[in-house]
């Protein structure tokens, strides 16, 4: 009976929940990775620090707490790998950055090819990722089978691995680590987090967002930046503004903690699966969206079931682990399934969106804190989010990832 | 040996057994779960803590065991052991073998081959739980007629309730929205394995009888084997005739604790006090052997006892979590002590039944909701386990505080306490009590962390079920399938398809090669069955096709084909295809392969929603047809041994016309269209004659050496004539005017379904992605697929490398050699420019050319 | 798992149904009239409350008609359709 390595330990200090005071140079609606990571580069970066984080729930309770915690970069189209890779080269230095661990582990990310449409497709997008500067290779079955022996790249499984393509640099990190690190250093530089505090309005005036309305009490705002994720759709409504996001419930599971037998990520498009084994033991497993838009947290459960039947196709061994919990959060989806970032003009000229994540937004954590407070700061998009603006729906310049591209991500 | 001489109402004394724990024989009966066996043979170390290693004992009876895990090394059968089962709910069986561990499980390397089944059961009213509360509910169900009645219970007995169902064994494991319930089904708790069956039950009405849990209070080296839930110490009496211990203490914070102390006592263990919070008494200690650790003195508030066994119970409450599953609340209860179900689930399916009774109730003491003492030293607290599976003290719960924390939901993450596999249930409440105590705040506003599905873990296999291998995804095959199943496959959506007929001699490429000569030369024949049809009758198909497809159809005339290409409503093209007119009413839509089943949806969503006023009706007929292509430029003469009776001259059978006849005796559809450029036949037949079909042709086109060709060499031919696959020279971002196809893009019609969103300012750019034609400079390297396009002799290492398209196909076996296609950025101004196509880092100069390579003024199609 | 309510076979589960999104986006009379703002808002906005809905279902599985019904999501109640909306 040998006992396990502890986890490292937290910092003795983390952050206290702020009182909401009357009014802030900025307002960050969502205290999830999005909003945290922002308002510690506004502080960070640009001195900004008359800063609230509006949390409707417990900090980083959302989303941020409820996803499979894979990162990588390497996305087909430019603009994607753009903002990723951008991410990805900052979780190699979150660690000094924040001055916390955030147990970024580049353990690897295989994403399976099932069929010649998927070589295809997968070897596509490794030449567009070298091009750009991403580690990116193709891999034989055999090459996949070293590097995940419990994955069954046998003819056996009714859609057998024909390769994959393997991000050495990509891995997962511990998403509370992350969150409380970044919770914790916008904390220091005079950020105020404030919990339990849900927006339930907005006041307009003279083309600019003046004020919001929370549970805790009228707040002004001399900018209001939203992250909000699944809650993006409602938020805008207060603002009478419709985005093209729907919000879906998306679940997840663990097994038991196990005694190490994954070192690697493995992701599968076509047969859904997506797993880790996290670093206490569990596996972590990501299920598919349900189909409808839901608010419930709550999916249907025989996603779960197909889910489990995906998994033990690929990893027969996995028949006996034990699903230990499930539970869904909600994902806010764009038609091109990529994010709409920039300023919300039709809002007000202080309001700046970031959302349409779906199901990839904790491994932008980092980079879209950098450059959406960039933009914020400087009142223009920055580059890397340029080309996520929301008018793209209506000139139709699309990041379709889905269409090609598409991997569960 | 602790086993009482009598005694024990689950137990059969007649049927002795032997289970294994680390290679030590233990005795047990029928009936005891592992963990009775092991209390029974004096087991005291049961686990040992996750991180620090300590040895642990029995701390429960049932799913609220925080230390007894084992990993059973086989059920009786490769693959059947488990990684992780709790002692207290695994039914001993003769020849169980299992290790003990460490909080954590062990896989085994063996491929789980059970089959696990899966039951539905539909009900009126579903009842959880088949204790009293469950009963009187089933009881009252049936007395009001309500129809069926399932009462699910997971003792091994089920109760008897006459007029409803009792499923003993049943672990109702999730409770859904709309009354569904997941619940497994152990099948052998008296024969031993593994074998469960999934439940899926859908009711009408659901109660909750699902009774109620005990929980402990902590206090300083409370890990030690010896200490346990004072309800279980009892229950082990009760159930399996087994002493926990000779001579105890029961320490309880309600009236509860006092009957387990009598229940002991008159099984004989010696029950030298009995504390009670209420009164004061608090235990402050422990001391243990030197051996396992095992308790061997309490000390309290009223002094030390020398003891080998503590009983504690803080409170026992309603067990709340399917509640919570299905939506339902609950509210802190001061006269439980405890979390308690408060407003229901929304939607009225699921109700509570419960006989908890109060204090007021029985006449008794309140009990007290006492947690943990607030004044340990910082070395008692980090001897004050909270949690024992996850080896989380009350020293942890501090940390967490001290580090800003206040949310419980936090804590329970900074800790990890409540996320072990016994889901919390003795740590729970315990932790939000001390971190209540800690915040100064009322339990009620801490609040309790929610409960996720499932209740108990449950095997991934088990919810996998019968959907493994080629039942986790239906592998379809066409009726001529026996004839060309020695190719090997392609997987296309579902379907099997024959990606080329190598001969022993050949590689595939070799095949390929060979193939596209003799259709280009000669003859060949191909099983074009997969490919989508979509049969549409009324008075209105024209009007429907003019909107789906983006050309004019509803000028086509009876007897003619036409090609056409679809569009969403975002320009994008999503299939294409030829449609026949079989009469003024009755039309023929052929689609791709993998798309057949969306584009049917699609129909039928635009008649359904947009236009009910069109008299259309869609079949799909997919698998109603068999179909072989026989292409080439020798064609004609094999049709024309076929069907002797038809004129199939070029004169006589024009191109993309079609028409009744009867082929080899067969009824038959006979069209003339061509996926490769060359003179082209169709021959659909009912389904059920494809393999005579297939023969038929084999043996008409023997004389002309017609060689059966693959997907492979199709795409070969057709990429040579620049026809697109949609999804391959697609990917959801392309129009038809970006493959070339503007010709199909109606000026005529008013609109069509992606009209409008060809006039977008994107889809106007002339700088779009164009489908051009590759061709290698030096004529003989290989293009591979998905290469990326850059400038000719861009450096690779400058990322980022500017890249202005990308392979979509590429062959080896066209009559130029090798060639490709691919979307290339404005893609028509740069025929004839060089370019790299770059694959793994190595880029292969390339010429662009028109994407048509192969007889491009369309010679050759009504023969050589 | 939701138990939908098919208006034709009775309350069935949701793995039976393919989803519509909001209901009543019909397509434009004459798309070639709309600008490209109006347009985009046709192709790809729509609405998304934390509430009561009106969205559509076909019941592929069964009678393939398609229907409209309310259903929270929230809670994901369902009841019946307010007046006056189509699939």
């Amino acid at each position: 009976m040998k006992p396990a390595p502890r986890l490292p330990e937290h910092p003795p200090r983390l952050w206290k929940d702020a009182e909401p005071k009357k009014a802030y140079d900025v307002v960050v609606v969502g205290g999830g990775g999005h909003g945290l990571a922002t308002a510690y580069h506004l502080a960070a970066d640009h001195g900004i620090t008359n800063v609230a984080v509006l949390e409707k729930g417990w900090l980083a309770g959302g989303n941020m707490a409820r996803n499979t915690t894979i990162i990588r970069s390497n996305y087909l189209w430019d603009a994607s790998a753009g903002i990723y890779e951008h991410a990805l080269g900052l979780w190699e230095t979150l660690e000094e950055r924040l001055g916390t661990t955030v147990m970024f582990d580049q353990r690897g990310v295989l994403n399976l090819a099932h069929n010649l449409s998927d070589v295809r497709e997968g070897k596509r997008r490794v030449n567009a990722n070298q091009l750009n500067g991403i580690d990116a290779h193709w891999l034989t079955p055999a090459e996949v089978g070293k590097l995940a022996p419990v994955l069954d790249v046998s003819e056996r499984p009714r859609h057998p691995v024909h390769g994959a393509t393997f991000q050495p640099r990509a891995g997962i990190a511990k998403h509370d680590y992350v969150a409380w690190g970044y919770a914790r250093a916008a904390y220091e530089m005079g950020v105020d987090l404030v919990s339990d505090c849900e927006v339930t309005g907005f006041t307009q005036a003279g083309g600019r967002v003046t004020s919001v309305s929370t549970t805790r009490g009228e707040i002004s705002a001399g900018t209001v930046v939203l992250c909000a994720a699944g809650h993006s759709a409602v938020l805008a409504e207060e603002l009478g503004v419709r985005l093209p996001v729907q919000s879906h419930p998306l679940q997840a599971l663990v097994s038991e903690l196990l005694e190490q037998v994954l070192d690697t990520v493995v992701m599968s498009n076509a047969v859904h699966v997506y797993v880790s084994q996290a670093h206490k033991g569990e596996l972590v497993m990501g299920a598919g969206v349900d189909a409808h838009i839901g608010y419930g947290r709550r999916g249907s459960f025989h996603v779960v079931e197909e889910q489990m039947a995906a998994a033990v196709e690929l990893f027969p061994i996995f028949a006996r682990a034990h699903v230990l919990r499930t539970w869904a959060g909600i994902v806010d989806v764009t038609p091109d399934a990529s994010p709409i970032v920039g300023p919300l003009a039709a809002a007000g000229d202080n309001v700046w969106i970031n959302c349409g994540w779906g199901t990839g937004g904790f491994k932008a954590t980092p980079g879209i804190g950098h450059v959406f407070a960039d933009s914020v700061a400087h009142g223009r998009a920055h580059p890397l989010v340029e080309p996520y603006a929301l008018e793209r729906f209506t000139t139709g310049r699309l990041i379709d990832e889905h269409g090609a591209a598409a991997v569960a991500h | 040996m602790s086993r009482l001489p009598t005694g024990g109402s689950r137990i059969d004394r007649t049927r002795p057994l032997t289970v294994t724990v680390d290679g030590v024989e233990l005795t047990a009966y029928a009936g005891d779960t592992l963990a009775s066996a092991m209390l029974a043979n004096d087991l005291d170390v049961v686990g040992a803590g996750i991180y620090t290693g300590r040895p642990r004992g029995l701390v429960g009876i049932g799913r609220e065991e925080p230390n007894a895990w084992v990993q059973v090394l086989d059920h009786g059968g490769p693959g059947t052991g488990e990684p992780m089962v709790q002692a207290t709910t695994q039914p001993a069986y003769d020849g169980l073998t299992v290790e003990r561990l460490a909080g954590r499980g062990r896989l085994l390397p063996h491929t789980d081959e059970t089959r696990y089944d899966v039951l539905h059961l539909h009900c009126e009213v579903a009842v959880v739980g088949g204790g009293e509360a469950g009963v009187a509910a089933a009881r009252a169900a049936v007395a009001a007629g309500e129809g069926r009645v399932i009462v699910l219970d997971d003792a091994p007995t089920a109760p008897v309730v006459d007029g409803a169902r009792c499923l003993p064994d049943t672990t109702v494991v999730g409770a859904h929205a709309h009354g569904r319930l997941v619940a497994v089904q152990r099948l052998d708790s008296a024969d031993g394995g593994g074998a469960r069956r999934l439940l899926q039950v859908q009711a009408r009405r659901v109660v909750l009888a699902t009774g109620s849990e005990e929980r402990p209070m902590a206090f300083p080296g409370n890990d030690r084997p010896g200490v346990m839930l004072a309800g279980a110490a009892a229950a082990y009496v009760e159930r399996y005739g087994v002493l926990p211990g000779r001579r105890a203490v029961v320490w309880t914070a309600h009236d509860g604790g006092h009957a387990a102390a009598a229940a002991l006592a008159e099984a004989g263990v010696d029950v030298v006090a009995v504390l009670d919070v209420r009164d004061g008494d608090v235990v402050t200690g422990t001391d243990g052997g030197s051996d396992t650790g095992r308790v061997t003195a309490v000390h309290t508030t009223s002094g030390t006892v020398e003891v080998d066994l503590l009983a504690v119970s803080g409170a026992v409450t309603p067990e709340t979590r399917l509640w919570t599953h299905a939506g339902g609340t609950t509210r802190w209860s001061d006269d439980v002590a405890g979390f308690v179900p408060d407003a229901p689930p929304q939607g009225g399916r699921f109700s509570w039944a419960g006989t908890e009774r109060t204090a007021a109730d029985t006449g008794g003491r309140a009990p007290a909701a006492w947690f943990c003492a607030t004044d340990l030293t910082d070395e008692q607290a980090a001897g004050t386990y909270l949690d024992l599976h996850r080896d989380a003290t009350l020293a942890d719960v501090r940390h967490a505080v001290e580090a800003g924390l206040r949310s419980v939901e936090h804590v329970k993450r900074h800790t990890t306490i409540g996320t072990g596999a016994d889901q919390g249930r003795c740590s729970g409440v315990l932790a939000a009590g001390v971190l209540a105590q800690l915040l100064g705040e009322p339990l009620g506003r801490v609040g309790a962390t929610g409960a996720r599905p499932p209740l108990v873990p449950v095997p991934f296999g088990l919810l996998a079920a019968r959907n493994r291998g080629v039942l986790s995804d239906p592998v379809r095959v066409t009726p001529i399938h026996d004839r060309v199943a020695h190719a090997p496959m392609e997987d296309v959506g579902q379907w099997k398809r024959p990606y080329a007929f190598p001969s022993v001699d050949e590689s595939l490429d070799e095949a390929v090669v060979r193939e596209c000569r003799a259709v280009r030369t000669g003859v060949g024949m191909m099983d074009a069955s997969t490919l989508g049809a979509i049969h549409l009758r009324g008075a209105d198909v024209g009007v429907l096709l003019d909107m789906v497809y983006t050309n004019l159809f509803s000028t086509l005339a009876v007897g003619k084909v036409r090609y056409g290409v679809m569009c969403g409503p975002d320009g994008m093209v999503v299939d294409d295809g030829t449609t026949m007119r079989l009469s003024e009413t009755d039309w023929l839509m052929s689609t791709t392969t993998g798309n057949a089943a969306a584009v049917l949806d699609t129909l039928e969503e635009w008649l359904l929603t947009e236009w009910p006023h069109l008299d259309v009706v869609c079949t799909s007929q997919t698998d109603h047809w068999s179909t072989v292509a026989i292409a080439g430029p020798l064609s004609r003469d094999v049709v024309a041994a076929l069907a002797p009776d038809e004129d199939v001259s070029a004169e006589g059978f024009g191109f993309m016309t079609h028409r009744e006849a009867v082929v080899a005796g067969m009824p038959a559809r006979l069209a003339r269209v061509s996926f490769s450029g060359e003179l082209a036949f169709e021959v659909s037949v009912p389904a059920w004659y494809g393999a005579a079909l297939w023969d038929a042709v084999a043996q008409a086109g023997a004389p002309h050496g017609i060689t059966p060709y693959g997907t492979e060499t199709m795409h070969v031919l057709r990429a040579e004539k620049a026809f697109p696959i949609v999804g391959q020279d697609t990917d959801g971002t392309v129009t038809p005017a970006d493959l070339g196809l503007g010709w199909a893009l109606s000026r005529k019609k008013t609109d069509y379904v992606g009209k409008r969103s060809h006039a977008r300012p994107d889809a106007q750019r002339p700088d779009r992605r164009h489908l051009v034609g590759l061709a290698p400079v030096d004529g003989t390297s290989l293009i591979a697929e998905g290469s990326q396009l850059v400038a000719h002799g861009a450096d690779l290492s400058a990322t980022p490398v500017p890249m202005l398209g990308h392979v979509t196909s590429a062959y080896a076996a066209g009559v130029e050699g090798p060639f490709a296609l691919a979307l290339l950025d404005g893609g028509r101004d740069r025929i004839g420019e060089v370019l790299d196509a770059v694959d793994d880092l190595v880029g292969t100069p390339v010429r662009v050319t028109a994407p048509v390579s192969y007889d491009p003024e369309g010679a050759r199609r009504d023969g050589a | 798992m939701l138990r939908i309510p098919c208006p034709h076979c009775g309350e069935r589960d949701e793995t039976e149904f393919h989803y519509g999104g909001e209901a009543g986006v019909d397509y434009p009379a004459d798309p070639s009239a709309l600008d490209d703002v109006a347009w985009a808002e046709y192709l790809f906005v729509r609405a998304d409350p934390a509430g009561w809905f009106t969205e559509r279902w076909c019941h592929v599985a069964a009678c393939r008609q398609w229907f409209t019904i309310d259903r929270h999501t929230v809670s994901d109640e369902f009841r019946p359709v307010s007046e006056g909306v189509r699939a």
